[in-house]
């Protein structure tokens, strides 16, 4: 069931951030030749502003997207979940795990597309717009020591990019889940749900804040000796695997707060 | 005979408001059942325990021997006190969301009974009157082959030409071996269609009866004994 929710999901979503993507391409490309008429001109005219203009659009229609697919994360939630389409969607007979997959799913697969998009944009303006070609793209070598990071001590870049991206996907999750979870407590309350839904995001943040600073408090001290004892590169790995740690542990208590709510709290208005 | 619907003192607190207490209540297969009470009785909030919108904090219910979660929701078609279809989608589009969730749904029936009204297949439900949304939404959930239907205030709010639509297409298409469980106070309305009814009285059942036997007992209507026990 959770494949027929992501087909439905993408569905809701794709047809606010497919158009929103194919106008910013297309933005992109007038930005990319805006730069090459603003490098002709020499003086100020109508077309010098126009060309300016396309530039911002291109600027903030990038901004614009990312905030558009953040705040569909959130609204399709609300919506689909906890308002009155939920008398449809919790009543399917799916679990609640897929219901929060699917969601949690389609707003990494277009926060993906945004980061994709502005890397595409970028590339295209500046290859429109200057001489740039795309050859040092094709068959590029890498340098040897680009595997190497002396600088921390060497180890395989593999493993850094590794760490980072789990690192990168866990507090992106946590990141959605809070969102959700505060929801799907807000939205247990028979009155002012929205509010509450407020409350019970910063509540959890700064509960979450004082306890791991608390934690991060009492146990660095301790730790210098031991960082000192291993060498750079597993001292870069423990840093790291301790945060991807903290990022599961961020991420299961999300979830668990929105699948309990959603689960045993559900309160449609 | 297995009960399509059993309620085993079923109760449900919100804060300290008790919205239903100790409702003991069971349905067999083929029956039309009018959940009968004033506004703030505890229907529709036992429409959403049975549908598992909400959980009891006392008690249990059973749909067809099985618990409210997935499975129950397979067999259980059910039709809210609103609108709950996505106002994005089309006609077509909610053919086909129903078609992938719900194996009992009768796609050909929906379309014919759709076709009927005259509603494209490509009309959205935000360009669609209150009244078109509830034939909609009602076209949708009789179009199931479920095991149990539970209609909540279906004829709430709509003119009567509506509400005899909405009336007709309940009958005519419930399976005979199916529960359909209707939740209203319009009872001169749904009189006729009905076998049974529960009256509901500040969340606790106050009488469970066949229409036969009310009639016969008290010597008159439904409607006529709902408000005598009602009378304010």
């Amino acid at each position: 069931m959770l494949g027929k929710l992501l087909k439905h999901e993408f569905r809701a979503t794709g047809r606010i951030m497919l158009p929103l993507i194919a106008a910013e391409l297309l933005v992109s490309v007038l930005a990319g030749l805006s730069i090459r008429g603003l490098a002709r001109m020499q003086n100020m005219s109508f077309l010098r502003v126009l060309y300016v203009m396309t530039l911002v659009v291109f600027g903030l229609g990038l901004f614009a997207i990312a905030v558009v697919a953040f705040v569909l994360m959130i609204q399709r939630f609300y919506k689909s979940l906890l308002r009155d389409e939920g008398y449809l969607s919790m009543t399917l007979p799916v679990t609640v795990d897929a219901h929060i997959w699917a969601k949690l799913l389609t707003s990494f697969a277009w926060f993906a597309a945004v980061g994709l998009l502005s890397m595409a944009a970028i590339l295209l303006v500046l290859r429109i717009g200057t001489d740039m070609s795309w050859a040092p793209f094709y068959g590029m070598e890498w340098d040897e020591s680009v595997f190497n990071f002396e600088s921390i001590g060497g180890g395989s870049i593999a493993l850094y990019v590794l760490e980072s991206i789990l690192l990168a996907f866990l507090y992106a999750a946590a990141t959605c889940l809070h969102c959700y979870a505060a929801m799907a407590v807000g939205c247990s309350a028979s009155d002012h749900k929205l509010l509450l839904s407020f409350v019970a995001y910063f509540l959890m943040g700064m509960a979450l804040s004082v306890v791991t600073n608390a934690l991060a408090f009492s146990i660095l001290p301790h730790t210098d000796v031991w960082i000192d004892s291993m060498g750079p590169a597993a001292a870069v790995h423990t840093v790291m695997g301790v945060n991807i740690l903290i990022g599961a542990a961020l991420f299961a208590l999300y979830y668990f707060v929105t699948r309990y709510f959603l689960k045993n709290k559900l309160n449609l208005a | 005979m297995e009960t399509c619907l059993e309620c085993r003192e079923l109760g449900k607190r919100f804060g300290t408001i008790q919205a239903l207490d100790g409702v003991n209540l069971t349905v067999m297969p083929g029956r039309v059942v009018g959940l009968l009470g004033p506004n703030g009785s505890g229907k529709t909030t036992l429409i959403k325990l049975i549908n598992g919108l909400l959980t009891p904090t006392a008690g249990e219910v059973s749909i067809c021997g099985l618990q409210p979660g997935k499975e129950s929701k397979a067999i259980v078609s059910y039709l809210p006190d609103r609108s709950c279809l996505p106002e994005w989608m089309n006609v077509r589009q909610l053919m086909e969301y129903y078609a992938d969730f719900f194996a009992d749904f009768d796609r050909a029936r929906a379309a014919d009974m759709m076709a009927r009204l005259s509603l494209h297949e490509e009309l959205r439900i935000s360009q669609m009157s209150k009244g078109t949304k509830e034939k909609v939404q009602l076209i949708l959930v009789m179009s199931r082959r479920a095991r149990l239907y539970l209609l909540d205030e279906p004829i709430g709010g709509v003119d009567p030409a509506t509400r005899d639509y909405i009336l007709d297409t309940i009958i005519r298409n419930y399976d005979e071996n199916a529960s359909v469980v209707i939740s209203t106070h319009l009872i001169s309305d749904v009189e006729n269609v009905l076998d049974d009814v529960v009256f509901l009285r500040e969340g606790r059942v106050s009488l469970q009866a066949s229409v036969d036997d009310l009639r016969e007992q008290y010597g008159k209507s439904v409607d006529a004994l709902f408000r005598e026990v009602f009378k304010c």
